[in-house]
């Protein structure tokens, strides 16, 4: 039989509004990691990603966003931090869905991660894939996650990271 | 060390056609649940959008925003305050033979009372030259029911879910 995943590494439920969540000891047991994050924030604004609390420019991210009358493509080169949300901002009131899959992050090559969004808002909002690329050979030992503009991440919040 | 956390809740593999399918009493012990499906339709369509209902609520509670790619074009629609949410969808009878599309769709913090955000990835390959005949697509879904999900239905709008659609309903904790 094979072996059982999704093993959670750690979570986080705020219980106070917070300008980041950051998952750190990350062990480096597992082959992959998933990053779950179900949130509202303070004011609309873009969930970005740095590993390692590496803040130097060694990022970038490829997206193909919809914004339910367009689908659009854009991306983001030598960035001192992985965007999740090029297409929409996010939601102040009603929840939305953001996750993010590191693959082979404790490998000694550039890490490669696939974001998605979920933000429908019911006549508004945007869905999104995203491909981000850290150019490290460390292995992945913590993730921070963010918003952009320095606003926060409401009450509530819930962030999750498993092993794969 | 933490224990995996991923757990099978329920399956069912169709030995026949039907027209809906239904988890039901899904316990509220995990924290997320994910939904995998291999399925087909019956209906004259080459691809066929299936309902997504919870708790059997039949009301104006979902919206979705979903992104498609068809092989031709690239393309993004919303529907908003909707009963019917057919925002993912499987191959259907004009479809190449024996063809089924997939589809896994995650389901964060199932038993909340608050809005609940979802997401699908639904895909439907056919080797079919056609333009449009085969499809990729993901969808970001919004169920504004109060309730936490304690049942599943997913439903043809026409036709059956044909013989060996697959259907697996998995649970997940964070702790």
């Amino acid at each position: 039989m094979a072996t059982a995943t999704y093993t959670p590494i750690a979570t986080q439920t705020l219980g106070s509004a917070a300008a980041s969540i950051t998952f750190s000891s990350i062990p480096g047991t597992y082959t992959d990691l998933r990053l779950v994050l179900t949130c509202t924030t303070s004011a609309q604004d873009e969930i970005a990603i740095q590993f390692n609390a590496d803040t130097a420019t060694h990022y970038s991210a490829t997206s193909l966003g919809g914004t339910g009358v367009t689908a659009v493509s854009s991306n983001a080169t030598t960035q001192s931090n992985i965007e999740i949300n090029f297409t929409g901002a996010t939601n102040t009131t009603g929840p939305a869905l953001f996750t993010v899959d590191a693959f082979s992050y404790a490998g000694g090559t550039n890490k490669t991660v696939v974001a998605s969004v979920a933000n429908d808002g019911n006549g508004s909002g945007s869905v999104e894939l995203t491909v981000g690329l850290w150019r490290s050979t460390s292995a992945i030992t913590s993730i921070k996650v963010f918003l952009v503009n320095a606003n926060n991440f409401n009450t509530g919040t819930i962030a999750t990271i498993w092993g794969i | 060390m933490a224990n995996p956390t991923m757990t099978l809740i329920s399956s069912q593999t169709l030995g026949g056609t039907t027209a809906s399918v239904t988890f039901s009493s899904i316990p509220s012990t995990y924290n997320d649940l994910k939904l995998v499906v291999s399925a087909r339709g019956s209906a004259a369509n080459q691809v066929l959008g299936f309902q997504i209902a919870f708790n059997g609520d039949a009301t104006t509670n979902y919206s979705y925003t979903r992104l498609l790619g068809n092989s031709s074009t690239a393309a993004s629609t919303r529907v908003s305050t909707t009963a019917l949410d057919f925002g993912a969808q499987m191959d259907a009878a004009n479809a190449t033979a024996s063809t089924f599309g997939s589809c896994e769709i995650y389901i964060p913090n199932y038993t909340s009372t608050g809005s609940k955000p979802f997401i699908d990835i639904d895909v439907s390959e056919q080797n079919d030259v056609t333009a449009s005949n085969s499809a990729i697509a993901s969808v970001a879904h919004l169920y504004r029911g109060s309730s936490g999900i304690s049942s599943i239905t997913l439903t043809t709008p026409s036709g059956n879910f044909v013989q060996y659609s697959d259907f697996y309903l998995y649970g997940i904790k964070n702790s």
